[in-house]
């Protein structure tokens, strides 16, 4: 494959590669014919989730009691790279499952919470959702207003959640509130519950095949059983991230391979001036420059795979990989759009598409800014935040 | 009841051919591989028989160690074990000995149900499953499009160019598998980690040699170039003087 010019994917072992040539098959047939037409249509396709399921995309790293897979980091961020090469928002729903609802209730939930919950989440018969960020708290989540009254026998849950991923298609929201002492618990709200709604928005331009929304909620009981007995903290949820966003430093992989190869593709076949477009030292430098950074964000999301399947990556490593690899994936699909000219506009090929997603992947699971103060603080030692 | 399915590593149908450099071939260097398509519709069958039945299923190649590859998958999609027929050169082997190798196995696991691919896409010769039934003596149905199973038989459905049939066969039994028999599943993540500890015995067999041979292989012409017409009387023009058709 043109993209990886450094051959790095030949340290995959026998079944990586399977693996990986079986989700290519999977995306050229069930995802790339009709993510175009899904986004446009600002659909999330819900007939793929029990696809997903007996690919066994939801439960990749979870332990094989509960129904998992118990695979590597590495094969994640495989997994991360392919469905991201089709769409962002593909990626996100297998993001959301395996980091932000099945690792939280693993890492933070009682042994009944894992049995209650995991197998079902595994199978696809329940979708999960993360719910952290509010309408006036985004990157500074330690200031949600959200919070949790203790009553006999569970909380009173009062609040909104902005912006959550799945929000209205979940059978449970992994949810972030404070307790009367102002501590961060997790809460399992199941969809039902009384004085729990959801409202998708409507109007993104970007990640358009997946679903977000609002939670709002209104005097809902969350009994004992569905609080998440050992987190407390904002590091909770912060752990979570971290997760997810080792999965997107390798899904941005994905986005700027696709779109490197549709550029490559297309300058080989236009013609201008009499002559293939690719014939240009204009865009053979922008290829040229797009395949060196490829090359980059790939080298560092597999020495972070590294780190991971080794435990020795800290959320920086993770903030660096993050940052870098989207704003490389956003660099190289620009160039990429810029290639195809006017074609580039249209939802028929990929490199717009992929483009307009990136600015929220960009945002999401930390901006790029908050991605740089934590590494401002590393290496200064000096908070920056506030 | 045990199944076994014998498949063969053949070139991807997408990839571009070119001639070997004795010219009686392909040139293999570079090639994407598969399993024979209808090779991939016996695995699938063999795999619902698995699930619906219970059925004991072995998947049979010769070769290399690169056609492990291939046996990987179909373990991958739920085949319980393999075998492979230790060859360096599989694919000069004509249809004879390869039928003598599906043969010599099928007697040393004496499965109830043989299924095979009609054809292979790089051979073309349709002889492998006439071949092997009457060397072992079982029935035969050629060309299934669907399979159903009862007790110690199975019936099948076949399209003729008069209209389709029903047959019914007792075990043991050869089939060969028609597109349209099943959509082969892509192996998932699970069976592709579970296909890691199943087993693909390694065995040898002595080949009887016969006097027939492929002399030369050309690839087919390249296509030509698309031309956009203006009009219908062009393209009547050029339907009766370049295609020579009207
Ligand atoms: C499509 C989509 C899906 C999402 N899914 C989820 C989900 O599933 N669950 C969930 O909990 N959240 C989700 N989010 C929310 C996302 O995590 C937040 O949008 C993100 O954390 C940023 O918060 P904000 O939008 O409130 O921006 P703000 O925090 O208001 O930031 C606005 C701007 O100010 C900058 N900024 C803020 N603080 C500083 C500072 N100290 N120094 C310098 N610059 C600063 C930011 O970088 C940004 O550029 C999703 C968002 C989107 C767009």
């Amino acid at each position: 494959m043109l993209a990886d010019f450094y051959l790095l994917d030949d340290e995959l072992n026998e079944e990586e590669r399977q693996i990986r040539d079986t989700l290519r098959e999977f995306v050229k047939k069930e995802i790339l014919p009709h993510i175009g037409d899904w986004w446009l249509q600002g659909k999330f396709p819900m007939h793929l989730i029990k696809k997903f399921a007996e690919m066994g995309l939801l439960g990749i790293t979870a332990p094989e009691e509960y129904g998992g897979l118990n695979l590597s980091k590495r094969v994640y961020g495989i997994v991360a790279r392919e469905l991201e090469y089709a769409d962002s928002g593909i990626r996100s729903f297998v993001s959301v499952q395996n980091s932000l609802v099945i690792y939280p209730i693993l890492t933070y939930g009682s042994d009944e919470q894992k049995r209650r919950f995991i197998p079902k989440l595994i199978s696809g018969e329940m979708i999960g959702c993360f719910g952290l960020t509010e309408p006036d708290s985004g990157s500074d989540p330690a200031s949600m207003k959200t919070h949790a009254k203790k009553t006999k026998g569970g909380y009173i849950l009062n609040g909104a959640k902005m912006w959550i991923t799945n929000g209205s298609i979940a059978d449970v929201a992994v949810v972030w509130a404070k307790d009367e002492n102002g501590i961060i618990k997790g809460f399992l709200v199941e969809k039902g519950f009384e004085g729990f709604s959801t409202q998708e928005l409507k109007t993104k331009i970007s990640l358009r095949a997946s679903i977000t929304s609002e939670l709002i909620f209104n005097d809902v009981f969350v009994p004992d059983e569905n609080v998440l007995p050992y987190a407390e903290g904002l590091k909770a949820p912060l752990s979570c991230l971290t997760q997810a966003r080792y999965g997107i430093a390798w899904g941005a992989v994905g986005c700027a391979m696709a779109t490197f190869e549709e550029a490559v593709n297309y300058s080989k076949t236009r013609i201008a001036f009499g002559k293939p477009i690719a014939s240009f030292q204009l865009i053979q430098e922008k290829l040229a420059d797009m395949l060196t950074e490829i090359t980059e964000a790939q080298l560092v999301a597999w020495r972070l795979a590294e780190l991971m399947d080794s435990g020795r990556a800290s959320f920086r490593h993770v903030s660096l990989a993050k940052r870098n690899n989207v704003r490389t994936a956003i660099e190289v699909a620009r160039r990429a759009r810029a290639i195809l000219g006017a074609n580039g506009t249209l939802a028929e090929y990929h490199s717009m598409r992929h483009l307009a997603n990136l600015e929220a992947v960009e945002t999401y699971e930390g901006t790029y800014e908050i991605h740089t103060l934590i590494l401002g603080e590393y290496i200064t030692g000096i908070e920056a935040f506030r | 009841m045990k199944v076994m399915v014998f498949i063969k590593r053949v070139p991807d149908t997408a990839a571009i051919i070119k001639p070997s450099s004795d010219g009686k071939d392909i040139n293999r260097e570079n090639v994407p591989f598969i399993i024979n398509p209808y090779d991939e519709f016996a695995v699938e069958e063999a795999v619902k028989l698995k699930e619906s039945k219970g059925a004991e299923t072995v998947v049979v190649s010769i070769g290399g160690d690169e056609v492990k590859e291939q046996l990987r998958r179909a373990l991958a999609m739920g085949i319980d074990r393999a075998i492979l027929v230790k060859h360096s050169e599989f694919w000069k082997l004509n249809p004879s000995q390869i039928g003598e190798s599906i043969v010599e196995v099928a007697k040393r696991e004496n499965p109830d149900m043989i299924i095979l691919g009609k054809l292979t896409i790089d051979d073309y010769t349709y002889s492998l499953a006439p071949y092997v039934a009457y060397k072992l003596n079982y029935n035969l149905i050629t060309y299934a499009t669907k399979l159903e199973y009862l007790d110690g038989k199975v019936k099948a459905e076949r399209e003729t160019d008069l209209g389709n049939e029903v047959w019914e066969a007792e075990f043991p039994v050869v089939v060969s598998a028609e597109r349209g028999l099943n959509e082969p599943r892509l192996p998932n993540m699970r069976g592709i980690m579970m296909a890691k500890r199943k087993t693909i015995e390694e065995i040898e067999i002595n080949l009887p040699q016969y006097t027939y041979s492929i002399e030369t292989f050309t690839p087919p012409p390249p296509r030509k170039g698309v031309k956009i017409l203006e009009n219908v009387d062009e393209l009547i023009k050029a339907l009766k003087e370049e295609v020579k058709v009207l």
